[in-house]
């Protein structure tokens, strides 16, 4: 085995984490070397001097002190919550009010504009001047009034003249 | 009162069953803080501080570990945080200065108080490796924390553990050597 295979297998075992094979084996290796030997008494010295190592002297009364000082910090702790979130607050609003006008006005769907009589006539597939060839045609000028007040009394056909 | 029941209780706002809390680790955390400083001074400060953000934190805290293994958490990242900061500030701690090597004046030193000694310049050579190893060096030697709980406070491998453990000890003991070989005395501990 070599010394360094070894120096892994010694701190495990000062961890307790080797097998009794492990244990064997590294046992074999420590009694030809004696270089291995010391390593394995140098590290037990550190981690019982690790172990024993006076823990300073702590100040009195932690809990009390911590206490008092959490206290302290609750009462400041709403206090800058609320500077923190209007700080958020104003530059979120900023960007909802931009967003809410330039959603009026790219979205919001503007009034459809009237169609006129022969829009509707080539839509729905009909000929605008069927009407118009057959008033002209008309030879009676009573019929052809009558023909025309006929034709105006349509619903869109008045607001239109209205609104010329 | 169990530890949960505790945590709901501080939750709550019961400050008794916060300060219950406290209590129950409050020499853990204040020996491990200690172990990084060596100032008791900033030591206890340091400790508040853990506590203090553990409070704030509680309501995040989802019983996923143990409250043990989360407060270890905050305190190894807070001791963190502390540790750059001073690097940053360039303040030079006394536990990084090497103790001058000179002859006791007194050379009838108690055996008692060369081995004090011996340890406190052992944690002042903790102090000088990578922090990364330094950690994991305090878990568990100093600290008596199992390996897995290592890996959990430090959200590592087992294996990671392990090979950080290896590196710190080797290179504690160099250190070590290296010291009392300049002091010219045997390692009496």
């Amino acid at each position: 085995m070599e010394c360094k295979r070894a120096e892994k297998l010694i701190l495990h075992l000062l961890d307790g984490l080797l097998s009794r094979e492990e244990k064997e084996t590294l046992n074999l290796h420590l009694k030809k070397c004696p270089h291995c030997e010391e390593r394995k008494k140098q590290y037990e010295n550190i981690f019982s001097a690790l172990k024993k190592g006076k823990t300073q002297d702590l100040l009195p009364n932690f809990t009390q002190r911590l206490m008092v000082r959490l206290r302290k910090k609750k009462k400041e702790e709403p206090l800058s919550t609320l500077k923190l979130w209007s700080l958020r607050v104003v530059p979120i609003s900023l960007l909802l009010m931009v967003l809410l006008v330039s959603g009026i006005v790219f979205f919001l769907p503007g009034k459809q504009a009237e169609m006129s009589q022969t829009e509707v006539l080539l839509l729905q597939n009909d000929n605008p001047l069927t009407e118009t060839n057959l008033l002209l045609e008309e030879k009676n000028v009573e019929n052809k009034n009558m023909m025309l007040i006929f034709y105006t009394s349509d619903k869109k056909n008045q607001e239109r003249r209205n609104f010329q | 009162m169990e530890e949960k029941e505790l945590i709901r209780a501080a939750l709550a706002g019961e400050e008794r069953a916060f300060s219950l809390l406290v209590k129950k680790y409050e020499y853990k955390v204040l020996r491990m803080v200690l172990s990084f400083t060596r100032k008791p001074q900033v030591a206890d400060d340091l400790a508040q501080e853990i506590f203090i953000k553990a409070y704030f934190g509680l309501s995040k805290f989802r019983h996923k570990s143990e409250f043990s293994t989360w407060l270890y958490r905050i305190a190894v990242n807070h001791i963190k945080d502390y540790l750059r900061k001073k690097e940053r500030q360039k303040e030079v701690s006394l536990n990084s200065v090497r103790e001058p090597i000179s002859v006791p004046e007194d050379k009838y030193l108690s055996e008692e108080k060369e081995k004090e000694q011996k340890i406190a310049q052992l944690y002042r050579l903790i102090n000088e490796l990578p922090e990364k190893l330094k950690i994991v060096l305090n878990l568990r030697d100093i600290q008596g924390l199992s390996y897995r709980e290592i890996s959990k406070i430090l959200r590592v491998s087992i294996g990671t553990v392990d090979s950080r453990l290896f590196r710190a000890r080797k290179m504690l003991l160099e250190k070590y050597n290296t010291y009392l070989k300049e002091k010219g005395g045997k390692d009496g501990m």
